[in-house]
């Protein structure tokens, strides 16, 4: 298993905690942002559309998606967006009983695992989407 | 402590297995241990998605990230595993793998390490098994080869004939392993948790 702390791309930005693993030919792609301008349905709704152009993506280059998946969570939702390459689910999750909920904005972590596709690629396809939860 | 691990490629539903046999294990519990069932969870990339769903379903879980327990991160499974059992000692400790890790490689440290055998339990997801059958050869054989039971999830997306062949492939790969159709648009059926249970 190889490490890359901080992915080739992400090397120059230094704006996203993200971490690539690489494992039995598999790229796990694993990284966390916090957006306070966006809603949380604004927020499921751009990683929904993304996760679903990554699985035409990834399928055109010929790779195979491990899972893509992404945890959110505001103070008062929190849903579970999950894809095999197929349809993307998005699903509602119970909210914690008792739980200190953060109330600064969505909390959203995605991690990407990915075979037979370049490290770099899958990299850039992961700042794109935070760039477009943070600007769009 | 009996021990459980969770095993499957990715995507073929390891943590609703994980969350519906978690439950049925505390339910069917008749020991006065408070913790009946404890759970490791382990994922490959340094962020977890599963542990905040298991979280979010009342279960304290132990997180094992950045790295697979079946080899990397072997001795912290081993550290985590022992700390449990000196802690809490559950009835049951589920591990739940890495969609590429080798649940074999893991039953095999913690037998030599512990003098425990494991269970394992596979997951396989009907509906990808055309589709990463050939390309991911090594390492869907991998996680087949040693598996005590081997459920087919999915079932709902394949036709019948699809999951013949399913499983005449499962059985050609393990033998002596029990196989058994599951589906993720209804609960698990409690004698099939039942057999899960019983080992």
């Amino acid at each position: 298993m190889v490490k890359v702390r901080n992915g080739a791309q992400l090397s120059k930005r230094k704006i996203y905690q993200i971490e690539t693993t690489l494992h039995e030919g598999a790229v796990a792609i694993a990284g966390e942002t916090t957006v306070r301008d966006k809603s949380f349905d604004a927020c499921q709704m751009i990683i929904q559309e993304d996760f679903a152009s990554f699985n035409d993506w990834i399928a055109d280059c010929g790779g195979i998606v491990g899972h893509l998946k992404s945890f959110i969570s505001s103070v008062n939702q929190k849903a579970m967006i999950s894809t095999t390459g197929d349809q993307v689910s998005c699903r509602m999750q119970p909210l914690e009983v008792g739980a200190v909920v953060q109330n600064d904005g969505v909390q959203i972590s995605i991690a990407l695992i990915v075979f037979n596709i370049p490290q770099q690629d899958l990299e850039a396809k992961l700042i794109g989407l935070f760039e477009r939860l943070k600007n769009k | 402590m009996k021990i459980l691990i969770l095993g499957g490629f990715l995507g073929s539903g390891k943590t609703s297995v994980l969350l519906q046999l978690a439950h049925y294990l505390v339910e069917q519990s008749s020991s006065d241990q408070k913790t009946r069932v404890a759970i490791i969870e382990n994922e490959i990339g340094q962020i977890g998605i599963d542990d905040k769903v298991l979280r979010g379903n009342g279960y304290e879980v132990r997180d094992i990230f950045s790295g697979c327990v079946c080899c990397s991160l072997n001795s912290e499974l081993l550290s985590g595993i022992r700390e449990i059992k000196n802690s809490v000692d559950p009835e049951w400790l589920i591990i739940e793998a890495t969609g590429v890790a080798f649940p074999d490689k893991i039953a095999e440290s913690i037998f030599t390490d512990m003098g425990i055998v494991s269970q394992i339990v596979t997951m396989v997801d009907a509906s990808r098994w055309k589709r990463i059958r050939i390309p991911l050869e090594n390492l869907i054989e991998g996680q087949l080869s040693d598996a005590n039971l081997i459920l087919i999830n999915k079932t709902d997306l394949v036709n019948e004939s699809e999951l013949v062949a399913i499983e005449n492939d499962l059985r050609k790969l393990n033998l002596g392993a029990a196989l058994y159709r599951i589906s993720g648009i209804k609960a698990i059926d409690e004698r099939l948790l039942k057999v899960i249970q019983n080992g």
